[in-house]
């Protein structure tokens, strides 16, 4: 999908805001499959995002620099027995980001109501 | 753990040690942990939920055939960053093909240059400096078909003219 520099294709777009709920909800960090879960709560789907999907575009948010991850100090898993986690931060640019593209859609969606509501 | 879940984290990991394979160990380590991790979790999390193993199976199988297409382009995209180096080559061959066509050019400056219906195919080839050539043949004139047009009268055919009348007369 070709995209214009600095904006965000829905997945991306709802990854952030995602990652956004979590952190009001008090996790900073969040792991792949709390982000899939999340993603297919808030979109009341059955079936999670698909895991090509979902990581490339954690990756490619990774990239722009929205979002930060490390890996969790290999004690914890192994206390616990599981594999280790990639935890995800969102950043501050990511914030800014997410702020931007929701003034961006309503703007649009304002635009495209006016539209459809002048005089012909 | 049934058959059919064992099958299915088969199947993903499979698929994930198969699309890295080839690419740097770091990023493959990485990708290959963090679907491991995603693995386990959602196991857990399924468990918890009293989720039956076929249904949790069959939902791993879906999200992996969803993200087959997405997987494939992260690979080639994993390539693409060492564009670079491919770059660097591509310029090296460029160069050292311009430095042999030179000096194959200027070396075949004596041989008797091939040709092709008459023209000089190393001359078309390597402009870079005159090759003698054999004049050609100028090419015949273009003869142009001609065509005689027929008009075909519909009307009755003009009459006889009247017999010469003598002079005396």
């Amino acid at each position: 999908m070709r995209r214009k520099p600095g904006t965000l294709v829905p997945l991306e777009l709802a990854i952030c805001d995602a990652a956004a709920a979590l952190r009001r909800c008090g996790g900073d960090e969040f792991h792949g499959y709390e982000i899939a879960k999340a993603l297919g709560d808030a979109a009341d789907a059955r079936l999670l995002t698909a895991y090509g999907t979902l990581y490339r575009a954690l990756g490619r948010l990774e990239k722009m620099g929205v979002l930060r991850s490390r890996w969790e100090d290999p004690e914890i898993p192994a206390r616990e027995n599981r594999p280790g986690r990639r935890l995800y931060t969102l950043t501050a640019l990511g914030e800014t980001t997410l702020e931007e593209a929701r003034l961006r859609s309503e703007a649009g969606a304002r635009t495209r109501v006016r539209r459809r509501l002048a005089p012909a | 753990m049934s058959p059919a879940l064992a099958a299915a984290i088969g199947l993903v990991r499979g698929w994930t040690r198969l699309y890295t394979a080839g690419m740097e160990p770091d990023a493959r380590t990485e990708r290959c942990a963090e679907i491991d991790s995603d693995l386990w979790e959602f196991h857990e999390d399924a468990r918890r939920r009293g989720a039956t193993p076929t249904l949790l199976a069959l939902h791993m199988a879906l999200r992996l055939v969803l993200g087959i297409r997405h997987d494939l382009v992260w690979r080639a995209e994993q390539v693409r960053v060492r564009a670079p180096l491919v770059q660097k080559a591509l310029w090296v061959t460029a160069a050292a093909s311009v430095v042999l066509v030179w000096w194959l050019a200027s070396t075949l400056q004596g041989v008797e240059a091939p040709r092709m219906a008459g023209i000089n195919v190393m001359r078309l080839l390597y402009p870079i400096k005159p090759v003698a050539s054999v004049p050609t043949p100028p090419l015949p004139p273009i003869e142009f078909a001609r065509f005689n047009v027929r008009f075909v009268s519909l009307l009755p055919p003009p009459p006889p003219p009247p017999p010469p009348q003598p002079a005396w007369k």
